[in-house]
């Protein structure tokens, strides 16, 4: 037949139609990462390398996935192309070295400065100035007076500037009545 | 986007120490330090040869441009890295928050122009978000409001005022007798009741007179005031009138690319929220303010002639009203506000609940639904009463400061009477002109804040108004009858310059040749069919048509030999056949229905009760994803165009009417140039030759043979269909089954 020439055989279809079966098997199954079956190392550049299940990636990426309640537990460990290598169930499955070389690229990776004091609020035109204090040190930012503040539970809030940076207020019933006030008609 | 900022002295000093006579071609600061704490001092600055990172006044490190094999800026959570690999190392050059990520993206991407060698540096087309001058956000805006000037703001007014210079004079004359016409009633009422009423010389005919002069003044005053105020309406409207038709005119010229940085809401808001503002504050100057203002100068003055001590009394008040109006306002201001956040928490939770009712429903939802919508209401109704009743309670402390100034001016005004300095009279005039001097305070207090709101608005106007068309009309532009050789050379493109969606597209379609586009979702399909029908630009490399840059056409011409179906069938609100004609305005009905007939639509159009004038659109009938489509190509069928682009043009129908479209479009692209983009591969069978898209690149390029013959990524993404088709249906002998509806076997790929 006309075709059969054409797609070269049924058996190299099949073939491709299995690389794909594996291919999607290979995504829906967890692969954990522990201090036995991994091994991490610092590169010269600062990033992290990882040899596991007989590959190397010079520069993994580690991705939390539940940055705001479980940050150290499930963190998925992807290459540069950001295709999940395998995950880590605990950050303590981990050697002690290898838990800080991790932490401090999760450090790398997340910038979520944690708002301490509150110097000032100031609202003009639809936007608000905030002068604030973080653990990352004092800085200032503006939001837009729509949809900034996301509110985690009903007392841990984000809020996210007109740049995309995100502030997190851990707990507001730490701050003094005094702030509470100034950030009373944002929240 | 500055992309090369203005190094402050001591950094300067340091750079040319390290770089010597090398000119700084991109400049930016950096505010994150290595270990992720903000800095104020630290930028990344790239000459001709090196890329410099300055931290504390001092060069902290330097890398050769040469020695760059690679420049990535790689986003992460809420910063981002600037990343260069250096002897085969990726390495961490420098770090910032997300308020300077576009800008470490640019500069990646000069850093890696200037490695390859070229002359060329990456522009940013993005506009700056916040006032460099003044750190306020921008409105949207090229231009800061607040930093542009009073001059402009008055002279774009004057501009819009222009027009209507004569009916603005006329306005003001009748402000000013209106003005006098107050001012007069009082000195008559004086002059009434100190030479008529105390002395006890006048008769019924004084008191017939005084009545009749009065009256006469009232309705004088009543009726300047009531040309006045229409006449300001009516200029009002018919200026923002003006503003929105150079605004809607100004919007249809501009390049998608312009519109693409603004959401169609954000344009819609200034079309009708900016101009009504500015409407607003024109109509409420003229009608009120000003006038009101050369009142209170007249009355003062006045005041002050007639007895000084007792006017300047009268102004010593003035200042207490503004406060206290001015403190009542902002508080006000802030509880409304708080209560309208409770209000759009409480909608946008109903708007959640009802439109998921179904979601709801199914998992058994509504206890916690309603729980959740209680404590809601619960919020928004205690912040409601507590905001009535400050109202409430604190409201007629504004009166009674008013009320205060005029007890002020009886009281000191009633002992000059008796002392005898001031008749009675006089001091009758004096009260009513205190009211005169008050009464506008209460809206003079919030005079900056409408003012500042209007210069914004006019702002947001101008910014449309002023900007350049960025793909402009060639200034001699060809009328081409096309033949159809479509030529596409080396074109890159990206929505944002840095981030490049095709790189280096190269094809050259001959007349009625029928191009298959293939390749995954995000891969730059889309945007290569819109690059040419000329919705943008390419940022490198060219376009021809017949041998013609697609730039050189004439606009008219270009389109009218265009015809375009697309994914998404967008149908204005009208008719059917009002939607068909818009390609060709004169079709005549025959041509119409014919039109309909190859594209599959005459069938269910004739169904309908109202046939082709049938009513569709946002508030007419509401037709199928498959009839909107099969529209569309009805539409692209009249035109008669001689390329014709479709992209996923057949994706919504089912599979039965797929292959009669298919079968009517086979016959509807002979001879004209066609580019077709398609998921189901079976669609493209009429292709002669395929092209695939991968990585922003052409991957492949060929006959369907010649790349089933390569094993290529056609090839695969050929055989996954073929094999899906066949575990849909058990496959007969030999590999020819498919899906129900498919072309009889052979006739798929020939």
């Amino acid at each position: 037949m006309r075709e059969q020439k054409q797609w070269g055989g049924q058996d190299e279809a099949s073939q491709v139609i299995e690389q794909q079966r594996l291919a999607a098997l290979d995504m829906q199954s967890i692969h954990y990462i522990d201090k036995d079956n991994a091994k991490f190392s610092l590169t010269e550049g600062g990033f992290v390398r990882m040899e596991f299940r007989g590959k190397t990636c010079e520069r993994i990426a580690v991705h939390r996935c539940f940055p705001f309640t479980q940050p150290d537990d499930f963190l998925s460990i992807r290459d540069e192309e950001g295709n999940e290598l395998g995950i880590i169930h605990h950050l303590s499955d981990l050697s002690k070295e290898d838990q800080e070389l991790l932490t401090r690229q999760m450090a790398l990776r997340y910038f979520l400065p944690k708002i301490q004091k509150v110097n000032s609020v100031k609202d003009e035109y639809g936007y608000s100035y905030w002068d604030v204090v973080t653990d990352k040190g004092a800085c200032r930012f503006t939001c837009s007076n729509h949809n900034a503040v996301a509110k985690l539970s009903e007392t841990r809030l984000v809020i996210e500037d007109i740049h995309g940076n995100r502030y997190e207020i851990e707990d507001i019933y730490k701050l003094t009545p005094k702030e509470i006030k100034k950030i009373d008609l944002y929240i | 986007m500055n992309l090369c900022f203005t190094l402050p002295e001591p950094e300067r000093q340091s750079l040319d120490a390290h770089v010597g006579k090398q000119k700084p071609i991109y400049c930016v600061p950096f505010d994150l330090d290595t270990e992720g704490m903000w800095c104020c001092d630290g930028w990344v600055v790239v000459t001709g040869q090196q890329v410099v990172l300055i931290k504390n006044h001092q060069v902290e490190k330097a890398v050769a441009i040469e020695d760059c094999e690679k420049a990535e800026c790689l986003k992460q959570e809420g910063c981002g890295i600037l990343m260069l690999r250096t002897s085969g190392e990726d390495r961490i050059f420098a770090r910032f928050s997300m308020a300077f990520l576009p800008r470490f993206s640019y500069l990646a991407k000069g850093i890696r122009l200037l490695r390859q060698g070229e002359e060329k540096t990456v522009q940013s087309r993005e506009a700056e978000r916040i006032c460099p001058k003044c750190g306020r956000v921008l409105p949207g805006t090229a231009v800061c409001p607040r930093c542009s000037g009073s001059g402009r703001f008055t002279h774009r007014m004057g501009e819009l005022m222009r027009p209507y210079a004569w009916k603005f004079f006329g306005v003001a004359l009748l402000m000013l007798a209106a003005t006098g016409l107050s001012l007069y009633q009082a000195q008559y009422q004086r002059e009434f009741i100190d030479n008529v009423v105390l002395p006890e010389s006048g008769g019924l005919s004084e008191i017939i007179g005084f009545g009749v002069i009065m009256l006469l003044i009232v309705a004088l005053s009543l009726i300047s005031n009531i040309l006045k105020n229409r006449w300001t309406v009516i200029l009002g409207s018919k200026i923002s009138m003006d503003i929105r038709e150079k605004l809607y005119v100004k919007i249809q010229e501009l390049s998608l690319s312009f519109i693409d940085k603004r959401s169609a809401g954000e344009l819609i808001g200034r079309i009708t929220g900016d101009t009504t503002h500015i409407k607003n504050f024109m109509q409420q100057v003229f009608s009120g303010l000003i006038s009101q203002i050369v009142t209170m100068v007249c009355v003062f003055i006045v005041m002050l002639v007639m007895n000084w001590q007792v006017a300047l009394m009268a102004l010593a008040m003035v200042p207490v009203i503004i406060v206290v109006t001015f403190v009542f306002r902002k508080k006000t201001r802030r509880l409304y506000r708080r209560q309208g956040r409770y209000e759009d928490i409480t909608n946008s939770q109903l708007q959640d609940t009802l439109s998921g009712i179904r979601v709801v429903k199914s998992f058994g939802k509504e206890a916690s639904e309603i729980k959740k919508f209680e404590q809601l209401n619960l919020k928004l109704a205690d912040t409601q009463a507590y905001n009535e009743v400050f109202w409430a309670t604190f409201f007629p402390f504004i009166t009674f400061s008013i009320g205060l100034g005029t007890y002020i001016i009886t009281y000191f005004g009633g002992l000059n009477v008796l002392g005898g300095s001031l008749t009675v009279g006089q001091l009758t005039q004096f009260i009513s002109y205190a009211g005169m001097l008050y009464a506008p305070l209460q809206r003079m207090a919030f005079l900056p804040r409408m003012l500042s709101r209007t210069i914004t608005s006019l702002e947001r106007v101008y910014d449309v108004l002023d900007e350049e068309t960025e793909v402009p009309q060639s200034r001699h532009p060809v009328e081409l009858s096309i033949k159809g050789a479509v030529e596409l050379e080396h074109i890159s493109f990206g929505y944002l310059s840095y981030d490049p969606v095709l790189e280096d597209i190269s094809l050259s379609v001959k007349p009625g040749e029928m191009i298959g586009i293939v390749g995954s979702s995000g891969a730059g399909k889309s945007t290569l069919i819109n690059l040419i029908m000329r919705l943008y630009d390419p940022d490198d490399g060219r376009i021809t048509v017949d041998g013609v840059d697609l730039k050189e056409i004439a606009h008219d011409s270009l389109y009218s030999q265009l015809g375009v179906v697309l994914q998404e069938t967008f149908l204005f609100s009208g008719t059917i056949l009002a939607n068909l004609r818009f390609a060709k305005p004169d079709a005549t009905m025959e041509e119409v229905i014919q039109a309909a007939k190859i594209g599959g639509a005459h069938d269910f159009i004739c169904k309908l009760p109202d046939g082709y004038n049938t009513y569709v659109g946002e508030s007419g009938n509401t037709l199928s994803g498959g009839e909107r489509q099969r529209i569309a190509i009805a539409r692209a069928v009249l035109g008669d165009p001689r390329i014709l682009i479709l992209d996923e043009a057949t994706s919504s129908l089912d599979t039965e009417t797929e292959y009669q479209i298919q079968e009517a479009l086979g016959r509807l692209i002979q001879g004209r140039t066609t580019f077709a983009i398609a998921h189901r591969l079976s669609t493209l069978r009429n292709a002669d030759r395929i092209l695939v898209i991968d990585k922003k690149r052409v991957a492949e390029v060929g006959t369907h043979e010649e790349l089933m013959k390569k094993k290529g990524i056609y090839y695969h993404l050929v055989t996954t269909q073929l094999a899906m088709n066949n575990q849909l249906v058990p496959p007969p002998p030999g590999p020819g089954g498919r899906g129900p509806g498919g072309p009889p076997p052979g006739g798929m790929f020939h």
